[in-house]
């Protein structure tokens, strides 16, 4: 009885009251998918003048391929220089903003009248775990949401079907085959929100340890390792569908982001709960 | 500093009228009580008088210059205003040596005295953040008069404070008076207030509702 | 305002963060200085081999130069990459975040009131900005230092420009191949005063929220912004790529860096950074 107030307390304070978190999240992915939209648009005028193809309506599949994308593997190069997957970047890190502070704030502040009322630790922590797992959730949730609206909106088929010629363009990533539904549905609806899931829950064991920022700071070096080394043991390559075997022909598979994922969440809620044991809660300055 | 006068002074903050055409007269080496209640005003006239904020009608004036126009801040003030406010991981007097180094009035000596006067200990190596309350409000207090201001404001400075700290303030308030400042003081012990006041303004809903000079009696309060 | 500024500055350089930046900082320009030192030796031993075995008759060895391999041109490695990305965190970091600190503990009306508005935000700016600037630009000295103590600094030669990365029309191009250390020195200069200007953005925001990691962050995710922001304008105007300090700052690769976008940026930080800051100190109240 106590847990469910507690994680009604936190879905109340930590998302219901935080709503400009997601009108910041429509922005985005109104952004994007204008973004999107442009590149679209110099493809299909590029085929027309080409004659090498015909124009191509993007389904729904493909604008969410395209935002949750990522990038295809960098090889070291001198005379290549890294470039950023900067949708995805932006994506995760204002995810990761987003579920930064409410946890430490909410203990050195309000949170700890619950604390004392609920005579028990280990409830509070898991209710921010739980609070965590809804966050990430809601936030993948407005993102797709917005962006099937936009495609309503515009006219795209309401499809998961992926068009190659299309994404090889825009991402732009090889990719192989003319669209296989059930891996994308997997690779972007699934395990990039349990990945990011993970990787949430890592930032927030560690502010247990460590301030907020050099959590924060922490999370942005595994995005950008992740980015830049294809590495099974880095996670954050998991969520980029374009890295997954099944595009690429070599990279990362399902299965193992799926265990990986659950390895690191399992890990960051078992050592947060042994550490949140022997918290000395005091107030910040602030 | 000789005078201040506060002339049809009114702050309004968001919609609440929280000083309401107030006026009053101080005049150096004397000793001035605020009593009122919560929200009577006593901190928002204390901050108005400091020039931290700005009357949105009226005028204040520190010996006939207007606060907030040729005067941005009372030229020699001296100030403890609610909490005490110091840098954690520095010690006591590290502390009050960052704040000497300003205006660079006093030595460390004079520091030190300070300290010991309150009732620290100048070599104390704990950082700020582990003094106790009462402590942080000794630190608070000194931080207020060590560079012998001209106008000393303290708000409420008995709070977390025993039964010695209190009598401290008190020897400390008469010293600063004996020296010919113009001290300024707001507190919720009535007794103290009128045990260390020559004058006590009663404020209510930020206006002065009585004026009185010591001695007080009983029924001020 | 010499007092005021001393006081600042002590706070400034003094404190943990500042000296943990640095050393973040410096561990990455080493990193990226050693992956760069095993590539040139990679790269010397082959043509070695090549030029010995009578293969190859011209070892291209202009390419291989300090100029090619120190932090801002080198972007490859990771470790630059991470440094250029992090860079607005790493000058905000220092202490941009000192007049949140102490306006939210109301420790800023202890040095008001002695020291006048004007004076101590000013002095706070300046000690943000040099924090700043510097936290970032001492990496780049060892990074510097390293590479230069290790390689050849062999003049770049035109004929080569697709190895180098500088083309016509890049960030001060016109020095490079004439006057490389030069080139040097701007590019520098350039890091140092972008760390100092996104300091004291960051102090700036400070000027209209209480929480601290919005005021260190901020700078950081306009910067990632503009990135997008570049990428979306490509189509439309090829100098837009590199908008944000991010890339113009580092090495961009394919794109060209042309120095409307650092002029452009740093004039709005610094003219809308100043003017906040002034009218902070003419009238502000502190409660």
């Amino acid at each position: 009885m106590k847990f469910i107030k507690l994680v009604r307390y936190d879905l109340r304070h930590g998302l219901l009251k935080r709503w400009k978190w997601y009108v910041g999240a429509v922005l985005m992915a109104v952004a994007f998918w204008l973004l999107f939209c442009t590149k679209v648009a110099s493809y299909n005028r590029g085929a027309l003048i080409t004659g090498d193809g015909s124009a191509i309506t993007p389904s729904f599949g493909d604008t969410v391929f395209f935002v949750f994308a990522g990038m295809s593997e960098y090889i070291p190069d001198p005379h290549q220089s890294f470039s950023f997957p900067l949708i995805w970047m932006l994506l995760y890190l204002v995810l990761f903003w987003m579920t930064l502070e409410y946890a430490h704030n909410d203990l050195t502040k309000t949170g700890q009248q619950f604390l004392i009322r609920t005579n028990g630790r280990m409830l509070w922590w898991l209710s921010k775990c739980v609070w965590n797992f809804c966050a990430v959730l809601s936030f993948f949730a407005v993102i797709w949401l917005t962006l099937l609206l936009l495609c309503l909106l515009s006219g795209s088929p309401i499809s998961l079907t992926l068009h190659a010629p299309l994404l090889e363009f825009t991402v732009p990533a090889a990719v192989s085959g003319p669209g296989y539904v059930a891996p994308l549905l997997f690779s972007v609806f699934c395990l990039a929100p349990l990945v990011l899931f993970a990787l949430s829950m890592l930032q927030m064991a560690f502010t247990l340890w460590l301030k907020p920022i050099v959590s924060f700071l922490i999370s942005v070096v595994i995005l950008v390792a992740s980015a830049y080394k294809l590495s099974p043991l880095l996670l954050g390559n998991y969520a980029m569908p374009v890295r997954n075997v099944i595009y690429s022909g070599t990279g990362v598979t399902n299965a193992a982001g799926v265990l990986l994922s659950a390895a690191v969440i399992a890990a960051a809620v078992l050592f947060g709960a042994v550490r949140f044991r022997k918290y000395d809660v005091l107030p910040i300055e602030e | 500093m000789e005078t201040i006068e506060c002339k049809d002074v009114t702050k309004i903050i968001k919609k609440n009228k929280v000083i309401d055409h107030l006026s009053l007269t101080l005049h150096a080496g004397q000793i001035y009580g605020l009593q009122g209640i919560n929200g009577s005003g006593k901190t928002m006239l204390m901050r108005l008088i400091s020039g931290l904020i700005y009357p949105t009608s009226g005028s204040i004036f520190i010996d006939g210059e207007e606060l907030g126009k040729r005067l941005a801040f009372p030229k020699s003030l001296g100030l403890l205003l609610e909490n005490p406010a110091f840098l954690d991981p520095y010690t006591g007097f590290q502390n009050l040596h960052q704040l000497a180094s300003i205006k660079r009035l006093v030595n460390d000596d004079h520091l030190r005295e300070v300290l010991r006067e309150v009732g620290l200990n100048p070599d104390d190596r704990r950082p700020y953040r582990k003094y106790s309350l009462g402590m942080k409000q000794r630190l608070g207090i000194a931080a207020a008069y060590m560079e012998n201001p001209d106008l000393v404001i303290l708000d409420e400075p008995t709070n977390a404070l025993d039964t010695d700290g209190i009598e401290l303030v008190k020897k400390i308030l008469q010293a600063q008076k004996a020296r010919g400042a113009l001290v300024l003081i707001s507190c919720h012990d009535l007794e103290i207030l009128r045990h260390m006041s020559d004058e006590i303004f009663v404020l209510e809903d930020g206006h002065v509702k009585a004026h009185l000079f010591a001695p007080f009696e009983e029924e001020a309060s | 305002m010499k007092n005021v500024l001393a006081l600042e500055m002590r706070k400034a350089f003094r404190n943990r963060s500042f000296l943990a930046v640095v050393l973040i900082g410096c561990v990455l320009g080493l990193l990226s200085a050693w992956m760069c030192l095993m590539q040139y030796g990679q790269d010397t031993y082959y043509f070695q081999i090549e030029a010995d075995s009578g293969y190859i008759s011209n070892p291209m060895l202009e390419v291989e130069s300090f100029y090619t391999y120190w932090i801002v041109m080198d972007g490859f490695t990771l470790f630059s990459s991470l440094f250029f990305y992090l860079l607005p965190l790493l000058s905000t970091l220092p202490y941009a975040w000192s007049y949140c600190q102490e306006r939210n503990r109301a420790y800023e009306r202890n040095l008001v009131v002695r020291c006048g508005r004007f004076r101590y935000y000013f002095g706070k700016y300046i000690a943000a900005f040099l924090s700043g600037g510097l936290a970032v630009l001492l990496p780049v000295l060892l990074n510097i230092l390293v590479m230069a103590m290790s390689i050849p600094a062999r003049t770049p030669q035109a004929d080569y420009m697709i190895y180098y990365g500088v083309s016509y029309g890049d960030l001060f191009s016109a020095v490079f191949y004439t006057y490389p250390a030069l080139y040097v020195l701007l590019r520098v200069l350039l890091i140092f005063l972008f760390g100092g200007l996104l300091a004291v953005f960051g102090m700036s925001v400070a000027y209209f929220t209480r929480n601290r990691v919005a005021v260190l962050v901020t700078p950081f995710f306009c910067c990632v912004a503009l990135q997008v922001l570049g990428q979306a304008l490509y189509s439309y105007m090829a100098d837009s790529a590199l908008l944000s300090p991010i890339n113009f700052l580092g090495q961009s690769g394919d794109f060209s860096r042309p120095l409307w976008p650092a002029l452009l940026e740093g004039g709005i930080l610094l003219a809308g950074t100043l003017l906040l800051t002034w009218m902070r100190g003419r009238k502000h109240e502190i409660y």
